[in-house]
C-alpha cells in the first residue's frame, strides 16, 4: 500500500505511487465506538479507495494530514463538568461545561443516546444529533457525577 | 446584536443570522451578516469580510455533527461560519435566500423557528414546540378540564356528591364531643338517642355520596382515557411521515396504552381524594380553631415539616419515576424486537444473548423499581411519625389544662380535637402524596398533548384543489429532498411524465427511487421545487384525493393480520367479491388462493407471517390493481417472485397498465424493456433518460447495468449447467 495524502488549498489529495493523485475523504469507520480506530478514505463519489486499521499503518507525514483532517471534520466536545440536569416531560436535559465552552442539550431517549462506549467512557447524544463525549466517568467530580445518576 | 461593533449602521444591515460556534469551534454566538456589499462574520467584533462581487456562490459542507458555510469564489474557497446541528435549517434556508439573492438580487428569506425557547434558552424537543418548562401545570389542567365539557352534568353531580361526602365525615367527631360532654359529664342522657340517629344519619349520608362520587369518577376517567386514546388513534394515523422516524413503535404504544392509563388511575384516585380533602382541610381547621384557637395553634406546628419534607420528597421522586419510565420502554423494545424477530433470533442462536440483555435490562428496572418503593416507604413513616408528634403534644397541653380545671377546654372538646387532627393531618399526607400521581399524571398529559399538537397533514377540503378526475400527470421541477435536514437524499430531480406513460426507475440501491415514490405519495414534504400533478401543486392537491388516485405496491408491503380477501379489498371496500377474484387473477395469486384449505378466507398471521414473500407481494399487487387508480407505482413488486410468475404478472400488469400513468422501480431490468422511458438515478439524480434502445445505444450508465446483469444471468446459467 504505498500512497501519500497531501493537502493543497485545504483540501486532501490521495495519491498512489506515480498515479494521478485524487480528491479524498477520510472517514472513521465507527466515529462513536470506534475512534481512533479503523478508518476508510473515500472519492468524491463516496466509494471507498481504501481501508485501514488504524491511522498507524500510514507514513509520518500522511499521517499527520489524516490526524488533522479527521480533527476538523470530527466535531465531539468533551464534557469537563456537568452542572445540572433535569428531567422533564421524559427528555433530559442537560446544561454542562465542553472544552469548547458551556453547552445546554436534550436528550430524547436515554436508551438510545446515552451510550457506554466502555465502563467509563461515554458518548451523550442530543435530540438534533449533536454528540458529546465524556472521556473518563470516574474522573468527573463528584457533583459531576451525581448529576448525571440522578437522571440516567 | 451590536452594530456599532461591526463598523456598521442598522440600515446597512441586510439580514444576520446567528450561530452557535466560531472559527475555532467553540461554543460562541458568532453572526454572519449580510449587506449590500459584503458578508461579514464576527463574534463579538468582525473577524472576517467577503466582498459579495468576489462570491460565486456559497455551499455548505457537511462534516461530523457540524457543518460549515463555504463561500465559493473563482480562487478558492473560504469557510465562513460554522455550526452545530440546531442551526442546519437556519443556514440551509440562508444558502437558499442568499444564491437566490447574488442572482436576482431580491432578499427573501422563509422564517425558521429557533430550535431554543426564545424566554429561558432551553433546548426544545421540536422547532414551533411551546417551551414545556415555560409551560405551567395549570396550562396542562385546563386543557384536561376542557376535555370533560361535554359532561357538565356530571360534573356538576361529582362536585354535590364531594361536598355531601365531606359534610358527612364532619359530623361524628362533633356528635362524640356533644355524647361527652353533654350525655357522659352533663348526665343528659335524653339526647343520647338523639345524638346517635344523627350519627347513623350521618353514616348513611357518607355510604350514599361515597358511592355516588365513585361511580361517577369511575364513569368519568374511563371516558376521558377512552376518548383521548380515540384522538390519539385518529391523530397518529393523520401526522406526517417523519413524526415517526425518531420514535419507536414501543415508545408511541407506550404513550397511547401507558399515559392514557396513567391519567385515568390518577383521575379516578386523585381527584376526588384531592377535591374531597381540600374541602375537608378547609372545614377542620374553621372548626378545630372555633373549638380552640390555642390547641389548634398547637395542630398546626408540624404543617411547615410536614409540606416541605412532601416537596423534598417529591423532588427526589420525580427523575426516579422518568428514570422507571425508560427503563421499562427499554424493556418493552427489547420484549417486541423478540417477537416480531423470532425467526432471526432462532436462526442466528442468539436467545442466550437476548436472554442475558433482558436480564440486565429487566435487573436495571427492578432496581429503580426498588428505588422508588423504598423513597416511598420512608416518606410515608416519617410523615406519620411528624403527625404523631402533633397528636401527642395536643395529649399533653390538653390534659394539663383539664385536670388544672380550665374551663374553656372540656373533655368532650380534647377528644373531638383528637379525632379531627387525624382527619387534618390525613389530607396533608395525601397532599404530598397524590403530588407524585398528579406529576405523573401531568407529565403523561403533557407527553399527550405533544401528540396531539404534532403537525398534521392536511386533509381540509376547502383549503386543496379538488381535481375533476386526475389524469396522471407528473411532474418535477427541481425537487430536493433530504429525510434528516442537511442530508439531500434527492438532489435536484426534474422530469416529466404524460399521463398513460410507463416509467421505469432503476439505480443503485439507496440512490433514492423509493423516495422518489413516497414524495409523490405527499408522505413527505419537500425541500424545495416542485410537484405538479395535472398542472396543481402538490401542496394544493387534497391528499385524501390524491392518494386514491394512487396504487401502490410498496417494497415492503404490509398486510393486516385478517383474511387474504379482507387484504385485497381494503382498497376498495365497496367492491364485491367477483371483483377481488378479478383483482387477484390478475396479480397471479387466484391460483394459490383458492388452493389455501380456507380460499381466500385464509386468515394470514400478523404481518402476512403465514405467507410466502411472493404470495405477499402477489396480494399486495391484487391489491393495487383492485384499487384501480389512475396513477400505479410499484416498488419493486416482483422481486420475490420466480421469473416465471413474474413473468405472468407481467403481462398482467402490461394489461392493466393501458391508459394509466405507471411508474416502476425494478432491480431486474429484463422487467422493465417495455416501459415507454426509464430514468436512471444514481446519488439522487437523474443522470440518463430514454427508451431502452436509446440508452443502449448511448453506451451509458444503463447499458453497463444491463451488461453486467446479463453476464450475470449467463454465469448462474452455466453454473446451473454444470450442477445439473
Ligand atoms: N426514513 C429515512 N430516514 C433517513 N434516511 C432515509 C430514510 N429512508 C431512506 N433513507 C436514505 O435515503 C436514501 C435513499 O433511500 P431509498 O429508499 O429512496 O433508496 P432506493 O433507491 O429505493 O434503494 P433500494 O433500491 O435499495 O430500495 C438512502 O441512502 C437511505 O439510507
Ligand atoms: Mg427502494
Amino acid at each position: 500500500m504505498n500512497f501519500r495524502l497531501l493537502k493543497k488549498h485545504g483540501k486532501v489529495y490521495i495519491q498512489f505511487e506515480k498515479q494521478q493523485e485524487k480528491l479524498a475523504k477520510i472517514l472513521w469507520a465507527r466515529p462513536l465506538t470506534g475512534r481512533w480506530k479503523e478508518i476508510s478514505i473515500v472519492d468524491e463519489k463516496k466509494k471507498e479507495i481504501i481501508f485501514l486499521d488504524s491511522l498507524n499503518s500510514i507514513p509520518t507525514e500522511s499521517r499527520q494530514i489524516a490526524k488533522d483532517e479527521l480533527i476538523r471534520n470530527y466535531f465531539l466536545p468533551k464534557i469537563i463538568k456537568v452542572f445540572e440536569t433535569k428531567s422533564h416531560r421524559s427528555c433530559r436535559y442537560w446544561h454542562v461545561e465542553t472544552e469548547k465552552g458551556p453547552r445546554k442539550f436534550l436528550m430524547k431517549n436515554p436508551n438510545r443516546d446515552f451510550l457506554c462506549i466502555s465502563q467509563d467512557n461515554i458518548i451523550l447524544r442530543d435530540h438534533i444529533g449533536n454528540c458529546y463525549e465524556i472521556v473518563s466517568f470516574r474522573k468527573l467530580d463528584r457533583s459531576s457525577k451525581n448529576a448525571i445518576n440522578k437522571i440516567i | 446584536m451590536n452594530y456599532k461593533a461591526y463598523g456598521l449602521q442598522k440600515e446597512q444591515v441586510i439580514f444576520f443570522q446567528a450561530s452557535d460556534l466560531n472559527i475555532n469551534k467553540e461554543y460562541q454566538t458568532t453572526y454572519l451578516i449580510l449587506t449590500r456589499e459584503h458578508l461579514i462574520v464576527g463574534e463579538q467584533h468582525k473577524t472576517l469580510q467577503v466582498s459579495l462581487k468576489n462570491i460565486e456562490s456559497i455551499k455548505i459542507e457537511e462534516l461530523f455533527a457540524h457543518s460549515c458555510l463555504v463561500a465559493v469564489t473563482n480562487e478558492k474557497e473560504i469557510p465562513l461560519v460554522y455550526y452545530s446541528r440546531a442551526y442546519v435549517s437556519e443556514f440551509a434556508e440562508f444558502k437558499k435566500a442568499f444564491n437566490r439573492f447574488l442572482a436576482t438580487n431580491v432578499w427573501q428569506i422563509k422564517q425558521i423557528f429557533s430550535l431554543y425557547c426564545p424566554k429561558c434558552q432551553t433546548p426544545l424537543l421540536d422547532r414551533k414546540i411551546k417551551c414545556s418548562q415555560c409551560l405551567k401545570k395549570t396550562h396542562i389542567f385546563l386543557r384536561l378540564l376542557a376535555l370533560t365539557k361535554p359532561y357538565k352534568g356530571k360534573i356538576v353531580c361529582l362536585i354535590l356528591a364531594t361536598v355531601f361526602t365531606v359534610a358527612a365525615q364532619m359530623g361524628p367527631p362533633y356528635i362524640s364531643k356533644l355524647i361527652i360532654d353533654n350525655c357522659i359529664s352533663g348526665t343528659n342522657v335524653n339526647l343520647l338517642h338523639f345524638y346517635i340517629l344523627l350519627m347513623l344519619g350521618c353514616g348513611i349520608l357518607l355510604l350514599l355520596s361515597k358511592l355516588v362520587s365513585s361511580c361517577l369518577t369511575s364513569w368519568l376517567s374511563a371516558r376521558l382515557a377512552a376518548d383521548l386514546r380515540a384522538q390519539l388513534h385518529y391523530v397518529l394515523q393523520r401526522v406526517q411521515m417523519r413524526f415517526y422516524h425518531h420514535r419507536e413503535s414501543g415508545e408511541i404504544i407506550g404513550r397511547v396504552m401507558n399515559d392514557t392509563g396513567q391519567l385515568q388511575r390518577f383521575l379516578i384516585n386523585g381527584v376526588p381524594y384531592l377535591l374531597v380533602n381540600s374541602l375537608s382541610f378547609v372545614a377542620i381547621a374553621i372548626i378545630l380553631i372555633s373549638i380552640d384557637y390555642q390547641l389548634a395553634l398547637l395542630v398546626c406546628l408540624p404543617v411547615p415539616f410536614l409540606i416541605g419534607g412532601g416537596r423534598w420528597f417529591w423532588n427526589r421522586l420525580v427523575p426516579l419515576f422518568h428514570k422507571s419510565n425508560t427503563r421499562i420502554s427499554a424493556l418493552y423494545s427489547l420484549l417486541n424486537e423478540s417477537i416480531y424477530g423470532v425467526k432471526v433470533v432462532k436462526s442466528f442462536s442468539l436467545e442466550k444473548r437476548r436472554n442475558k440483555q433482558f436480564k440486565t435490562d429487566n435487573e436495571k428496572f427492578f432496581s429503580i423499581r426498588c428505588q422508588i418503593n423504598y423513597t416511598f416507604a420512608g416518606f410515608n413513616e416519617t410523615m406519620f411519625w411528624i403527625m404523631s408528634l402533633g397528636v401527642t403534644a395536643v395529649w399533653l397541653f390538653g390534659t394539663e389544662r383539664i385536670v388544672a380545671g380550665d374551663p374553656s377546654l372540656t373533655l368532650g372538646d380534647l377528644l373531638a380535637f383528637i379525632g379531627y387532627i387525624w382527619l387534618f393531618y390525613g389530607p396533608l399526607q395525601w397532599f404530598t402524596s397524590i403530588m407524585n400521581s398528579s406529576t405523573n399524571a401531568f407529565a403523561s398529559a403533557e407527553r399527550i398533548f405533544s401528540i396531539l399538537d404534532e403537525e398534521q397533514e392536511t386533509y381540509k377540503v376547502e383549503d386543496n384543489t379538488y381535481l375533476p378526475k386526475v389524469q396522471g400527470e407528473i411532474c418535477f421541477r427541481d425537487v430536493r429532498f433530504s429525510y434528516d435536514k442537511g442530508q439531500e437524499v434527492i438532489k435536484g430531480i426534474s422530469f416529466h411524465i404524460m399521463p398513460g406513460e410507463m416509467i421505469g426507475l432503476v439505480g443503485k440501491s439507496g440512490a433514492g427511487k423509493s423516495t422518489i415514490m413516497n414524495l409523490i405519495c405527499h408522505l413527505y414534504k419537500i425541500d424545495s421545487g416542485q410537484v405538479i400533478i395535472d398542472g396543481n401543486d402538490l401542496q394544493q392537491i387534497n391528499i385524501e384525493q390524491l392518494r386514491q388516485s394512487l396504487g401502490i405496491v410498496p417494497q415492503e408491503s404490509f398486510l393486516f393480520n385478517s383474511s387474504i380477501f379482507e387484504n385485497i379489498r381494503c382498497s376498495r371496500p365497496q367492491a364485491s367479491f367477483q371483483d377481488v377474484v378479478r383483482a387477484a387473477k390478475a396479480a397471479n395469486a387466484h391460483d394459490f388462493i383458492v388452493n389455501k384449505e380456507n380460499g381466500y378466507d385464509t386468515l394470514i398471521g400478523e404481518k402476512g407471517s403465514r405467507l410466502s414473500g411472493g404470495e405477499k407481494q402477489r396480494i399486495a399487487i391484487a391489491r393495487a390493481i383492485l384499487h384501480d387508480p389512475p396513477i400505479l407505482i410499484f416498488d419493486e413488486a416482483t422481486s420475490s417472485v420466480d421469473s416465471q410468475t413474474e413473468k405472468s404478472i407481467q403481462e398482467a400488469i402490461a394489461n392493466l397498465v393501458k391508459g394509466r400513468t405507471t411508474i416502476a422501480i425494478a432491480h431486474r431490468l429484463a422487467t422493465l424493456r417495455h416501459a415507454s422511458r426509464l430514468f436512471v438515478i444514481d446519488d439522487g439524480k437523474i443522470v440518463e433518460k430514454g427508451s431502452h434502445e436509446e440508452l443502449i445505444k448511448t453506451q451509458g450508465r444503463y447499458a453497463s447495468l444491463v451488461k453486467a446483469q446479463e453476464e450475470n444471468n449467463q454465469l448462474r446459467s452455466k453454473t446451473n449447467f454444470i450442477r445439473g
